[in-house]
């Protein structure tokens, strides 16, 4: 195993974690410190604390200390130039007493100051670059168990196996590559608990994930789990786990002691050096300083001496002075004499990682004996044990001096004498305290820091432990990618049945919400998209074209009550219409705004056939459903969206193509307008409705799904001689607006009646009940609001939607859709305007890229006004 | 007379499938050698295209075997002859269907959607409705002999994109898409 770091290459062992690795190749300054640049090295070697942070391929952040070195990776240090080893900015640490606790809030006192100095700022100081260069796959997943245990120590194990008892899925967490907890460093632990990690890996009911940690708890016991490369297609994996019960089996973790330079490299955990030497077979120096109590660091002492690490002298916190040396540790000053060393072992207080218990709704609670916050008040779907419970913690005399050089959060670089300046300006409250110097605040999320914050800060304000309380730890915690949250890239597309007849044909596709549309297709000639859509336009006005309307949202109505359904929610009435007829549908809320338009067709006396906007589908079904609803009305409704390919043959040739293709009669008397047959077209059973959104003569084909590709390229082949064209939306979007057709959410919006937008003639207010006939029948004597307008511009130039229409230098409305008409030979939309503007032949101003140009109102068709082409 | 063709007649194309005719559709009979397909979908997962199969939309329980999608809502499906109730509504073209099988389908699943597709949650021949690959999915419980097996519900438009989901999703469980000849060899 080989991987890159900076410019060299670094050997790493079967096993090897980045971190251990690169100590082993002798590397010992892991990360520059975020404010005064500081030399870092290992510390916790557990993930918990900042110091081994670096840029794995592209991703910033990495704790290098838990991540397991793949072959030929690329390692780069954050933070520091020119390098780890030699980092210019930490000059700034000569300058400390211009950088007080405070010195933001201090400093900047005027947004400007700010402004200019951020830039500066934000080079300096940092947690590394995103690389965009780096695509990922991340993933999400789903669990449901009736147990997690969070922890996969001694009692995590033994949690999980006696839920896995009771038979219940069981699902053991645990953020280490292996079962084990301390038991995988601490020599006691033995073949008992070799013993218990295989009877628990042998269950059937218990799935273990290791390399994943579990960053909160949520309402209705749901973990969010993020587990490290759960395959190598992916390198994060997001878990949703949802349980009836959590067991929280986190342990308790080991934090500094408080001395000056406790920051050095080679000054470490005790057990993060029983971590390197352990798991990883690295011994962290030659030469060790024991820094704790007793009982504890007689046991380290007993490891380090039999790996032949010479232990120097054992120290007790008390009588430690300081740390000296610089870039890494040289040597420890005591009250009992200076010893030279290359390692400090601290055997600091162990906390219970309880922030789980925390997000569950419990309380953490000062025990003075334990000298930790212990959980009490869980709920009852949360339980704690072992040490994350406190069991196993001893209470020892910390000392907490006040020293500018003695750290307390080492992700910001806060000292113990910080904290105090803090206090005595009067943030001493344990929560304004860290607001106001960002202890605990930093990517560590408190684990380093936050027992010694509360210690000096106890002390400096004479309270005791348990009245200064906690902080309070949120998810996520410890911090998750955003990769991982956003999950894997895949978006849904929707694809109609002639997709890929489309693609052969050239089509520049057009996203529909989560639709693909042909926007129009590249011609043999051009692939500009004014002259394609020209051309479309022109075969269909003069030949004949055919669009791929299969968006349309499409309803199957049946039963005896369908007319009363469809009366009671459209504005016209169907319960008359005759079989074999189509007509025009509009949908309008309780207030007469319009919601949706489509066509009704009916079929048979008991099956009717509804289209909707592409948009809207869902809607209109649900609105139909819930006037269904208790109404006791025999109405069966089903949505037919999918199963029918939809496509729109028009223009003055369109009969004659599809007249090759059909037994059934096309002629205007047999087949006239708004009205709909179900025929068959080249073999294969479809539905026909001749209306006519676009203004020719045309047929909308609505077709079975599994054989809308085969009609649609009969269809092309039986077109070829009279020139047929697929034409796109775009197309279709100017054939419509020379028709003054209006788009339902385009040409209005949601304060629209359909008296304003001249569509008066749609609604029946005699029916004697149905949805907005109140509000309906008020719209219909006031109409003093706006009306909708088209309008043909005097000038060149085309102007945007939403662009503003003048009348004497006021603004009196507003463009809603607007194209180059090649009929008018200008441009033409449709605008919205005072009433008193609306009128035919009136002069208004359109505003075109900054200028206004005149234009004529009319309330007409700028195309076929009379409609003859469309019946003929 | 044309042959029909579901969604994802062009995927299964370009994975280089074997077509064969069934009830007028053309489908894929395999996509590697039948018996290493069979073998691969009991040992791992499987996913297969069968939209061609019948489907109804009903308001009453159907004499036959229907699947209750909920208040006076049910789905019968299969191969024809169906003995349909008066009032059914032919939906067939409207879902790809897709069948789901193997040990590790429900790993599959897991990756896919928030419903809990355990044993006690979705047992043989029960059903639900859920967003799989973000698309609304109508999962209908069927094992083949005693092998955890579903039926995969979604609207038509949505099918390619939730099938490359699937394959996507299964590839760490080695799932692997096959045919009406291996789904022979799997049901006998």
């Amino acid at each position: 195993l080989k991987f890159h770091f900076q410019d060299r290459v670094v050997e790493a062992k079967d096993g090897d974690t980045i971190a251990a690795a690169l100590y082993r190749s002798g590397q010992r300054i892991f990360s520059r410190s975020f404010k005064y640049h500081r030399p870092r090295g290992l510390l916790c070697v557990s993930g918990k604390c900042p110091n081994c942070l670096m840029n794995v391929d592209g991703i910033p952040n990495v704790r290098t200390c838990i991540t397991p070195v793949r072959d030929d990776m690329s390692v780069k240090s954050q933070n520091a130039y020119p390098s780890l080893e030699t980092d210019l900015l930490s000059i700034t640490q000569r300058f400390d007493w211009l950088m007080p606790v405070g010195w933001y809030y201090k400093t900047f006192t005027h947004p400007a100051m700010w402004h200019a100095a951020e830039p500066a700022i934000r080079r300096a100081a940092g947690l590394g670059e995103v690389l965009t260069t780096a695509p990922r796959e991340y993933e999400h997943a789903w669990m449901h168990a009736d147990t997690a245990v969070i922890g996969g120590g001694w009692a995590g194990i033994l949690a999980a196996l006696e839920a896995a008892a009771t038979g219940g899925q069981v699902v053991l967490v645990d953020d280490q590559h292996a079962l084990g907890g301390q038991g995988r460093y601490r020599k006691e632990a033995g073949k008992i608990l070799v013993d218990l990690i295989q009877q628990v890996q042998a269950l059937p009911n218990v799935r273990i994930l290791c390399d994943s940690y579990c960053f909160g708890l949520y309402e209705g016991n749901l973990l969010g789990v993020l587990q490290r490369d759960p395959h190598p297609g992916a390198v994060e994996r997001l878990i949703h786990l949802r349980t009836q019960h959590t067991t929280v089996a986190t342990g308790a973790y080991e934090t500094p002691l408080l001395f000056p330079n406790n920051d050095l490299p080679g000054v470490m955990l005790s057990t993060g050096v029983l971590r390197l030497l352990h798991l990883y077979g690295v011994r962290a120096g030659k030469r060790a300083v024991i820094v704790g109590a007793s009982a504890v660091s007689e046991e380290v002492s007993v490891d380090l001496r039999e790996a032949g690490i010479e232990v120097v002298r054992i120290v007790s916190p008390e009588q430690l002075g300081a740390a000296t040396g610089s870039g890494v540790v040289k040597g420890v000053q005591t009250k009992a004499g200076d010893f030279e060393c290359d390692l400090v072992v601290v055997c600091g207080p162990r906390v219970p990682d309880a922030g789980l218990v925390s997000q569950a709704g419990g309380k953490l609670e000062w025990c003075g004996l334990k000298g930790a916050f212990v959980p009490t008040g869980l709920p009852d779907h949360v339980s704690v044990v072992g040490d994350a419970a406190g069991a196993d913690l001893v209470a020892f005399a910390t000392p907490l001096p006040s020293s500018k050089r003695a750290f307390v959060c080492l992700c910001s670089d806060v000292s113990s004498q910080d904290l105090c300046d803090g206090i005595a300006e009067g943030f001493d409250h344990i929560e304004t305290l860290k607001r106001y110097t960002t202890a605990t605040m930093g990517p560590c999320q408190g684990r380093m820091c936050q027992l010694s914050a509360i210690g000096v800060c106890a002390r400096e304000t004479g309270r005791s432990m348990a009245e200064t309380g906690v902080t309070t730890s949120r998810p996520p915690n410890p911090g998750v990618t955003l990769g991982a949250l956003a999950g894997p890239s895949h978006h849904p597309i929707r694809r109609t049945p002639m997709h890929y007849a489309h693609e052969k044909l050239g089509a520049v596709w057009m996203d529909m919400s989560d639709w693909k549309r042909p926007r129009y297709y590249k011609a043999q000639s051009t692939s500009v998209q004014k002259d394609c859509v020209l051309e479309e336009y022109r075969a269909v006005r003069e030949g004949v074209g055919i669009i791929d309307v299969s968006t349309l949202g499409k309803l199957d109505l049946r039963g005896a009550d369908c007319g009363r359904l469809l009366d009671k929610v459209y504005t016209h009435r169907f319960s008359d219409l005759r079989p074999g007829r189509v007509r025009y549908a509009l949908m309008c809320d309780e207030g007469g705004i319009i919601l949706d338009d489509g066509t009704i067709s009916r079929l048979s006396d008991e099956r009717y056939f509804v289209t909707t906007t592409s948009g809207n589908l869902d809607f209109v079904h649900q609105w139909l459903d819930w006037y269904l609803a208790g109404s006791g009305w025999d109405v069966h409704i089903a949505n037919v969206t999918a199963g029918y390919g939809a496509m729109n043959v028009a223009g003055p040739r369109s009969r004659e193509v599809l007249r090759k293709l059909t037994d059934c009669d096309l002629t205007s008397g047999a087949f006239p307008y708004m009205a709909c047959r179900e025929a068959v077209v080249s073999g294969i059973p479809v539905i026909m409705l001749r209306i006519g959104f676009v203004g020719e003569t045309g047929w909308e084909i609505h077709c079975p799904a599994e054989s809308s590709e085969a009609l649609w390229e009969a269809l092309l082949d039986a077109g070829r001689e009279f020139g047929i064209r697929p034409f796109g939306v775009e197309a279709q979007r100017l054939l419509r607006l020379e028709k003054r057709h209006v788009i339902v959410g385009l040409d209005t919006d949601a304060l629209t009646n359909p008296y304003e937008a001249d569509m008066g003639w749609a609604i029946k207010l005699e029916k004697p009940e149905f949805v907005g006939k109140a509000a309906l029948s008020r719209a219909a004597k006031d109409l003093s609001r706006e009306r909708l307008i088209g309008f043909v511009l005097r000038g060149p130039g085309l102007p945007q939607d939403g662009a503003a229409i003048v009348v004497d230098g006021q603004l009196a409305g507003r463009v809603t859709s607007s194209r180059h008409s090649p009929a008018q030979q200008a441009a033409v939309g449709l605008g919205w305007v005072k009433v008193a503007q609306a009128q035919e032949g009136a002069s208004v101003d359109v505003r075109v890229d900054g200028k206004l140009v005149p234009a004529r109102v009319t309330m007409q068709p700028f195309y076929d006004p009379e409609g003859g082409r469309l019946r003929q | 007379m044309s042959m029909k063709r579901s969604a994802l007649f062009h995927l299964h194309q370009r994975a280089g499938a074997k077509f064969v005719e069934h009830q007028g559709w053309e489908l894929p009979s395999s996509f590697h050698l039948p018996e290493h397909e069979a073998t691969e979908v009991r040992r791992n997962a499987g996913l297969a295209d069968l939209s061609h199969q019948l489907k109804f939309d009903l308001q009453k329980q159907p004499h036959q075997k229907g699947w209750c999608l909920g208040a006076n809502h049910y789905l019968m499906m299969g191969e024809a002859p169906l003995d349909l109730p008066a009032g059914a509504i032919d939906v067939s073209s409207v879902y790809s269907s897709f069948r789901l099988a193997g040990p590790r389908s429900r790993d599959v699943l897991n990756k896919l959607s928030s419903l809990n597709v355990s044993d006690a949650s979705i047992p043989n021949l029960s059903c639900a409705q859920a967003s799989v690959a973000h698309a609304h999915a109508i999962l209908l419980r069927e094992d083949i002999r005693s092998m955890p097996a579903f039926h995969l519900l979604v609207s038509r438009d949505y099918g390619e994109a939730v099938w490359e989901s699937i394959v996507h999703a299964g590839h760490e469980f080695h799932l692997c898409p096959f045919g009406l000849q291996t789904l022979q060899l799997l049901l006998h």
